[in-house]
């Protein structure tokens, strides 16, 4: 097993806190472990030989030798035996109070609660110390926001469409990188032993989080089972939420996935012994660039991992703090994000759908018209083509055919009207969510509504 | 040289005929091959490079009072540029907008629009369409067909389907080219007599640089699809 070793801490030995904190209630479970928190951790000092010749028979369970390698920290006994760092040590990490202090969190939530955000479910399968439940509370409360924040400012975005910007700010890849962005390093391996303030998550066994509460859906068996296409809607309405939360049938299914690319790996490396094509071994990943480290499989799991984290602070923020500074931390961190909403539209045949859109809405049928031209002769043709329902531009586009210009102009009416805003000042459900409950309070039994009514489109044109 | 040329590399080109005759027959290109301008295309090229000013320059409400006066005027003249997506048309506006009510009046009681290249008013009606056989605008359609003119349609598709296309069916029944198409599909051995097979045949036939070509028109038209171009 590979340790990380802490250069910053091998000058400061001497200098090292001795470990004071408070037992947590969480940490009395500890005892399966077969690791009493009550034992008091004796003072290791480099100077007693004696000292030395008792404690080398604790630290030799993961084969280190300590003889030559001597742990850089005083730690308690029995410590690399453990799965993730003790609750108690997260008081004596610096690079937590740092990440504390950059996050600007509230004094409310405790390190030990930060401590546990690091921790993965690959890492300590315990639920009660990883932070499976806490990025469940988190995962929740962000996909809330988002698709609050969507619903009221893009009304009529088609569902695929939705999904996509979800994703897109509340999914994986974008809190993978909000977390690096907050400076959050791995741990080479997960252990007791590792400083707390690493992110801990095991690339070899993909644990197991919690999915959702509540029942299936018997449907669902009926859709599996008999192979049915389904859409975006009836899948948000079974099964999943929208960007899917972290499942556990997904964990399993990478297990085999695993093995299978290990073997690969293995093959091609008994094959020749140069390294590993990136281009053959991972040709479904081209979200990260050949010369990153790791297969595409750590990867992922490290994404993964690193989104539970931002999620599980984000749960952390809401149980310490409450639901207001849990929505003021996800707007600062996660919807604050430029998302360039037109890039995520596709057209099979922009022109029918905009005379289906016509149609539907009673307008005049749309008619394409030359507005302007220039070289239609020569090697570059430009053709401006506008989109007219009756007397009224619904789109313009530009292109080097009549056709090109005209579907162009067709996009272009389609994504005005799917990405129609009542504005930025419009408020979202949870704004007066407060507000109500005070009003109601202080006017008693008279009810003065808070909430404006927003607009809500009649559905899609095309069912997806 | 028969004209004064306007372009600088072409007087430098003119100065070093004059000056030095021996260098320039090195410099310049072979006479065949060198472009001259004669006297009667002089008048039309110069005519073409005259180009106006855009009349935001120009119309100046009082230039006169203005100069008098010494007040500053504001010359809106932005770069020619696609339009913006989020600006959403007059028509795509719910009615509970109220974006809607402070535009309607004069949305409402115009019939000319200001396109971004005419100057004046354009009257929308004047501007040319592109024909579109699917459009429903530009297809007359009957909403009046019978069950008998429907089982007419078939009959008459599926006896001879090469005779009878879809668009000249559509003509015929004047009704649009969707509707006989959800009426009445061709088997399938006519779509792929007259959809697959002389393609595959020309297929056979095609070089490497037209089939190239042709891949990548295709990827041009997703591309288009996408939003990408």
């Amino acid at each position: 097993m590979m340790k990380r070793l802490r250069i910053e801490r091998a000058a400061g030995q001497l200098l090292v806190a001795r470990p004071c904190g408070p037992s947590t209630p969480g940490a009395a479970l500890r005892s399966s472990y077969k690791c009493t928190t009550s034992q008091v951790p004796v003072r290791h000092s480099s100077s007693s030989s004696a000292a030395e010749a008792e404690h080398t028979p604790l630290y030799e369970e993961d084969g280190t030798d300590h003889a030559r390698f001597p742990p850089l920290e005083k730690l308690p006994p029995n410590t690399s035996a453990l799965p993730s760092p003790l609750p108690s040590r997260a008081l004596e990490s610096a690079k937590l109070s740092a990440l504390h202090a950059r996050l600007s969190l509230s004094p409310k939530i405790p390190l030990q609660t930060l401590a546990r955000t690091l921790v993965d479910a690959s890492a300590d399968p315990n639920p009660y110390f990883n932070n499976s439940s806490l990025a469940f509370l988190g995962a929740t409360i962000i996909n809330y926001h988002a698709s609050e924040w969507f619903m009221v400012h893009y009304p009529r975005l088609p569902m695929e469409v939705l999904e996509a910007a979800m994703t897109g700010l509340a999914g994986p890849t974008p809190l993978d990188r909000i977390a690096k962005a907050w400076g959050i390093e791995p741990a080479a391996a997960p252990g007791g032993e590792v400083d707390p303030g690493l992110l801990q998550f095991s690339l070899d066994q993909p644990g197991e989080t919690v999915r959702g509460f509540g029942y299936t859906r018997t449907v669902v068996d009926k859709i599996n089972k008999n192979n049915w296409q389904r859409s975006v809607a009836a899948r948000v309405i079974y099964e999943d939420n929208l960007p899917a939360l972290p499942s556990t049938t997904k964990a399993k299914q990478t297990t085999p996935a695993v093995a299978e690319q290990e073997e690969q790996q293995q093959e091609e490396q008994q094959q020749d012994d140069s390294e590993v094509d990136y281009a053959e071994t991972s040709p479904a990943a081209p979200k990260f660039s050949p010369t990153s480290y790791g297969s595409s499989t750590t990867r992922e799991l490290s994404e993964k991992a690193h989104a539970n984290f931002v999620r599980a602070v984000v749960g952390a923020v809401f149980a310490h703090c409450g639901r207001e500074a849990a929505k003021s931390f996800v707007k600062a961190h996660v919807l604050s994000r430029q998302l360039d909403l037109e890039r995520l539209f596709a057209f099979k045949h922009p022109t029918l759908e905009l005379a289906m859109l016509c149609a539907r809405e009673e307008f005049d049928p749309p008619v394409a018209r030359l507005l302007s031209e220039t070289g239609r002769l020569s090697r570059t043709p430009v053709f401006v083509v506008g989109v007219y329902s009756g007397n009224e531009k619904l789109g313009e586009g530009a292109g080097a055919t009549l056709e090109q210009a005209r579907l162009k102009a067709a996009m272009h009416a389609l994504k005005a009207w799917y990405l129609y805003s009542p504005g930025e000042g419009v408020k979202v459900p949870s704004d007066v969510l407060g507000q109500e409950e005070e009003e109601a309070a202080a006017a008693g039994g008279k009810k003065k509504g808070g909430w404006e009514p927003v607009y809500i489109d009649i559905g899609e044109l095309i069912s997806r | 040289m028969e004209a004064t040329l306007s372009r600088p590399a072409a007087r430098c080109s003119c100065l070093l005929k004059t000056t030095t005759p021996s260098t320039s027959r090195v410099l310049l290109l072979p006479s065949n091959q060198q472009q001259t301008r004669q006297k009667s295309t002089r008048a039309r090229h110069k005519a073409s490079l005259n180009i106006p000013p855009h009349p935001s320059f120009l119309s100046n409400p009082s230039p006169s009072s203005s100069s008098q006066s010494g007040s500053t005027t504001l010359i809106f003249n932005p770069p020619s540029s696609a339009p913006s997506v989020f600006q959403t048309p007059f028509k795509f506006l719910p009615k509970t907008d109220p974006r809607r009510r402070a535009t309607l009046a004069k949305n409402l009681f115009s019939s000319s629009v200001t396109t971004n290249f005419a100057t004046q008013p354009v009257d929308v009606s004047s501007l040319p369409t592109i024909f579109d056989d699917r459009s429903p605008a530009t297809t007359p359609k009957n909403h009046s067909l019978t069950k008998e003119d429907v089982e007419e349609m078939r009959r008459l598709r599926l006896a001879d389907p090469v005779k009878n296309s879809v668009l000249s069916l559509a003509r015929q029944f004047g009704c649009s080219v969707m509707f006989v198409m959800m009426c009445v599909q061709a088997g399938k051995e006519h779509r792929d007599k007259v959809h697959v097979e002389p393609h595959a045949a020309a297929r056979e036939r095609w070089g490497p640089k037209k089939r190239e070509a042709k891949e990548e028109r295709k990827r041009r038209m997703e591309m288009l699809l996408r939003g990408e171009i």
